[in-house]
């Protein structure tokens, strides 16, 4: 794990959290770009019942009922990216993690958030979604690092991993329902 | 002579459930807000926010 690593000092894992956002931000934009090609293809109820179709197969995935891989990047990010200093060098990984394709995806919900951008977001909502997923991975880093300096936030993930990801699965479901609703006017 | 091995408690107010709990309060709220004003711009925006905010947690164990 990268993050028990003795870099983590003073502003280094803030500016590693602003770029966590930036890549965030670029996934986002992307997915909007491309997604609008894309969602002309069909009217938005279509693609709100596949999406709902989705859903299921990647909670079914998520919770362990099925199991098959999904595309990623299973690549564990060297150290080396601090090569450009205290700022700059976490920002650098914290953007290129952020994007959510430079190393491995071990949950089954950035491919479920993808498709949501990608069909139904606006450009502000697509802002909202990138940064969104920043914050998410910050909560994440800044709690793991305020632990313990031992890896115990990773150990503890593991522990309640089942019933952790289930919780953040139903509220995903439930924040994506007034998504839909919106979508659907 | 033996050297005392310091353990460092963790901080248990850090721990994945809180960040987790976190989450669901703002969830809630948009649900609340939801059920109660329909999905105005407001509460979409909040879904977008904490809906996002899920799956980069979720992905946690990957850095």
């Amino acid at each position: 794990m990268v993050l028990s690593s003795s870099v983590w000092r003073g502003i280094s894992k803030y500016s590693f959290c602003v770029g966590l956002v930036a890549g965030g931000l670029l996934s986002a934009a992307v997915l909007l770009v491309v997604g609008s090609l894309v969602r002309i293809v069909a009217p938005v109820p279509v693609w709100l019942g596949l999406m709902a179709v989705w859903f299921v197969v990647m909670a079914l995935r998520e919770l362990g009922v099925v199991s098959f891989p999904m595309p990623q990047n299973a690549r564990l990010v060297p150290e080396s990216v601090f090569r450009h200093g205290p700022v700059l060098g976490p920002f650098e990984f914290g953007y290129e993690m952020g994007t959510g394709v430079r190393t491995y995806v071990t949950s089954s919900l950035p491919y479920l958030l993808v498709p949501m951008i990608a069909l139904f977001s606006t450009p502000l909502t697509a802002v909202l979604a990138g940064v969104g997923f920043g914050l998410g991975r910050s909560l994440m880093t800044l709690m793991n690092l305020s632990y313990d300096s031992d890896g115990g936030w990773d150990f503890a993930w593991g522990r309640h991993q089942r019933k952790l990801q289930t919780a953040l699965l139903l509220m995903f479901a439930s924040s994506a329902i007034w998504i839909g609703m919106a979508a659907l006017g | 002579m033996t050297l005392p091995i310091v353990l460092e408690q963790p901080k248990r107010i850090f721990h994945p459930a809180v960040g987790v709990a976190l989450m669901a309060a703002v969830v809630l709220a948009t649900l609340v807000a939801g059920l109660t004003l329909g999905p105005t711009p407001a509460v979409v925006a909040s879904a977008w926010l904490s809906m996002a905010a899920c799956a980069g947690y979720a992905v946690s164990g990957s850095t």
